[in-house]
């Protein structure tokens, strides 16, 4: 299959560097080894994305980033999910400066992007219209599981029409951790009379470009996961010897590969639609995007499943990558809005047809 | 003569989106003016296009220089890149433009150009263009389907001629046809692909029979040709003798960007909108699955036309199509089945009613629902042709595992 070609240098300088440092530097089986912290967050792998630009590709460049780019955002994902990357790259690195940069105060950019592009702040996005509420300046609410806040410093939180940062440690937060089924990491967050700021002035704020870009964030990382799952299936029925030949000889298994490689085929274009029509503004960008999280989602989930069966008993172990791959494929679909309600709006953008 | 010719700023880019834009205005604007009115709504109904509704077509295209949009323009084409070819396919067949039958302009013009002979050039090229001869293709055998280069039709040469002997089959609308281009065994290989040629094959000759076969739909559109030594001037062999393998393949490669038919998709897939919304359905009973199932057909139609818009805007016509021709096959007639499938569920009662005579001949009309309800039983019926022709999906299937996958 052919890669996309990247349009310009800085895509694949990013791509190379990522895909290097993930291949030498974030081996599973070396992660294993680690204590559960370590594993959920190193900060030392932080610091090195933090230096290879990866945080700073979602922010203007007046605001001290390298503007932002979605095709670089999605190559980075496409690389997380793929050596299944339980740093908070969505959340902290992608979501919060785009808003801090979109809705913040110049006081505020210049308090937090800095920070946040070096990798010194961490931050979750609490994003749910009717999850939380504002009396006077004050906010109250909870979200059963938000990624990434069992790590975050700070939450960016959507309420009435604001977003509003929270510091972590507040008086009134709640906050209860809990691991994801693939590695990352949750919380429960509750705020009672939680102190916030608002962000930016008392305009409301609209996130749906935001999440917008965290859906397709989310899709890409869905990609790269399926398709290192592919990857190993293909190598293993390659290698594998049962009853005299190896097991990619039987047609039946030659044409379930098959519609795995088409479903990846399917989900590249998709993707590559939506992060052109997205990055461009385009009328149908939202369409385009919702099309991709709800497909490719859909796609990783199937290949991912079909990946463990086609590895037979190794196929279901904690030790080898392929089930990894599955459980980021389904953490991923509820993530910014689950894949199901991608579809449906989706469906919603479809023109009514007309009586003849 | 409007003008067609391709717009080329670089892909990608603000103003390539346009000339896109621009080329579709221009392609809706002809089925919407120059599309004979009659045939435009026989496609919508699905209905049986007889040889006089094809070239009806045929001249409507030729009043714009479309009839060959892709050939070089030294031969009477107009160079469209593979992407204003597929905008082409894709607008006029949405906007009610019958199936451009490929054998003559897509199939049998580029190998006569491109391996033919000046004569040959000059004496075939021109009737193809001008739709006054019609060519049927002969390929498939009844022991050489799926395995193609398994056939077994003989050529043997005799002086000035060869004179043929064999049988084929499927093949479609030789019923009209002046001419058939052919796959003969001029020789036998250490290979089955060895030793085949390339022929044209006039229809008078003696010593032809052709016995037509109806198909599910009712209608007739394939065929079976006898040939019984039937006597070929050497001067209508294409190329070299024993190269016929590689010009077929150069002919398949030729039309595997259009086979998604993603515009047909799209026709099918608004036709069912609108019979929804106009017409109650006595079987269908919950409307919201449904509905549903028809979202679920928008996003596989969203994913074909994002794969094959970036194949059009990438490839290089003059290498062979990749697998992704494979894909764009499999997935496009994958489709196109299960639109006419939820067609007809929703159609219920009115679509077991089904009598050839209903889709055959201007206004024809269902006796029971819709009026168009018998030509979509038809558009299912003929349909169940398309995961098998062309290659069927199991051995493009093949074709990926065994170039892509390497399995």
């Amino acid at each position: 299959m052919k890669h996309k070609i990247w349009l310009d240098e800085v895509d694949s300088t990013l791509d190379d560097a990522a895909r290097r440092y993930t291949a030498e530097r974030y081996r599973l089986e070396a992660r294993q080894r680690m204590d559960s912290a370590e594993r959920r967050f190193s900060a030392g792998v932080w610091r090195d994305i933090a230096d290879m630009g990866w945080l700073s590709v979602s922010t203007p460049e007046e605001c001290g980033g390298l503007g932002l780019r979605v095709a670089s955002i999605c190559l980075l994902a496409e690389v997380a999910g793929r050596s299944l990357m339980t740093e908070p790259l969505t959340s902290t690195g992608v979501l919060a400066p785009h808003l801090i940069a979109r809705h913040g105060s110049d006081a505020q950019r210049e308090a937090l992007l800095p920070r946040l592009l070096r990798g010194d702040l961490r931050v979750a996005c609490l994003l749910d219209a009717d999850a939380f509420h504002v009396e006077t300046g004050r906010l109250s609410g909870g979200k059963p599981v938000a990624i990434d806040a069992d790590i975050a410093e700070c939450f960016i939180v959507q309420a009435d029409h604001g977003l509003w940062l929270v510091d972590a440690q507040a008086h009134g937060v709640m906050r209860k951790p809990f691991p994801l089924l693939d590695g990352r990491g949750a919380a429960s967050v509750t705020l009672e009379c939680a102190s916030a700021t608002r962000l930016g002035g008392s305009d409301p704020c609209d996130v749906r470009q935001a999440l917008l870009l965290a859906s397709l964030t989310t899709a890409a990382d869905s990609h790269g996961a399926m398709t290192a799952a592919f990857e190993l299936t293909l190598d293993h029925l390659k290698t594998r010897r049962q009853f005299g030949m190896p097991l990619g000889a039987n047609q039946a298994l030659q044409h379930r590969a098959v519609d795995m490689y088409i479903a990846l085929a399917e989900s590249r274009a998709v993707l590559d639609q939506a992060i052109d029509s997205l990055q461009a503004g385009a009328a149908q960008a939202a369409r385009d995007v919702l099309a991709a999280k709800s497909l490719v989602c859909d796609s990783a989930r199937r290949v991912t499943q079909e990946a463990v069966q086609l590895h037979g008993g190794i196929g279901v172990t904690d030790e080898y990558a392929v089930s990894h791959c599955l459980r980021r494929a389904r953490v991923n679909e509820q993530l910014w809005g689950s894949a199901e309600q991608h579809f449906l709006a989706f469906a919603a953008t479809s023109v009514p047809s007309e009586h003849p | 003569m409007s003008s067609s010719r391709p717009p080329s700023p670089a892909p990608g880019t603000p103003e390539s989106a346009a000339a896109e834009e621009e080329f579709r205005r221009e392609v809706r604007d002809y089925c919407e003016r120059e599309l004979p009115r009659d045939v435009r709504e026989k496609v919508r109904s699905n209905l049986f296009l007889d040889k006089e509704d094809n070239l009806a077509f045929l001249r409507s295209l030729a009043r714009r220089g479309w009839v060959a949009g892709h050939w070089p323009c030294a031969y009477g084409g107009a160079e469209w890149t593979p992407l204003q070819r597929f905008i082409f396919e894709e607008e006029s067949t949405r906007g009610g433009a019958p199936w451009l039958i490929p054998f003559g302009v897509n199939y049998v013009g580029p190998v006569i150009y491109t391996f033919g002979s000046a004569a040959q050039k000059s004496r075939f090229l021109p009737p193809i263009l001008a739709s006054q001869e019609w060519w049927a293709q002969g390929y498939s055998e009844p022991g050489a389907g799926s395995d193609l280069a398994g056939l077994k039709t003989r050529a043997v040469r005799r002086g000035d001629h060869y004179v043929v002997s064999g049988q084929k089959i499927w093949t479609s609308y030789v019923q009209w046809a002046d001419w058939m281009f052919c796959l003969v065994r001029t020789s036998e290989g250490s290979r089955p692909q060895q030793g085949i040629s390339f022929l044209l094959i006039d229809m008078r000759t003696p010593g032809l029979t052709v016995r037509p076969i109806k198909t599910m739909d009712g209608c007739h559109h394939v065929n079976e040709v006898f040939l019984d030594e039937v006597k070929v001037p050497v001067e209508n062999l294409v190329g070299e003798e024993g190269k016929g393998w590689s010009y077929a393949k150069f002919l398949l490669s030729n039309e595997r960007i259009l086979s998604a038919e993603t515009g047909r998709a799209m026709r099918q897939l608004e036709h069912l909108k609108a019979l929804v919304a106009s017409t109650p359905s006595d079987s269908v009973v919950d409307r919201s699955a449904f509905d549903r199932r028809i979202a679920q057909m928008e996003l596989k139609l969203h994913a074909l036309r994002a794969f094959c818009l970036a194949y059009a805007r990438t490839m290089d016509p003059g290498q062979p199509p990749g697998v992704e021709a494979s894909v764009m096959k499999i997935r496009g007639s994958e489709l196109q089945q299960l639109i006419s499938e939820a067609t007809l569920d929703w159609l219920g009662s009115s679509a077991i009613v089904y009598d050839p005579a209903d889709v055959h001949g201007n206004h024809a009309v269902s006796p029971v629902g819709p009026p168009d309800a018998s030509g979509a039983v038809r558009e299912y019926l003929h349909g169940r042709a398309s995961t098998i022709y062309g290659g069927s999906n199991e051995i493009q299937r093949n074709i990926i595992s065994k170039a892509e996958l390497g399995l």
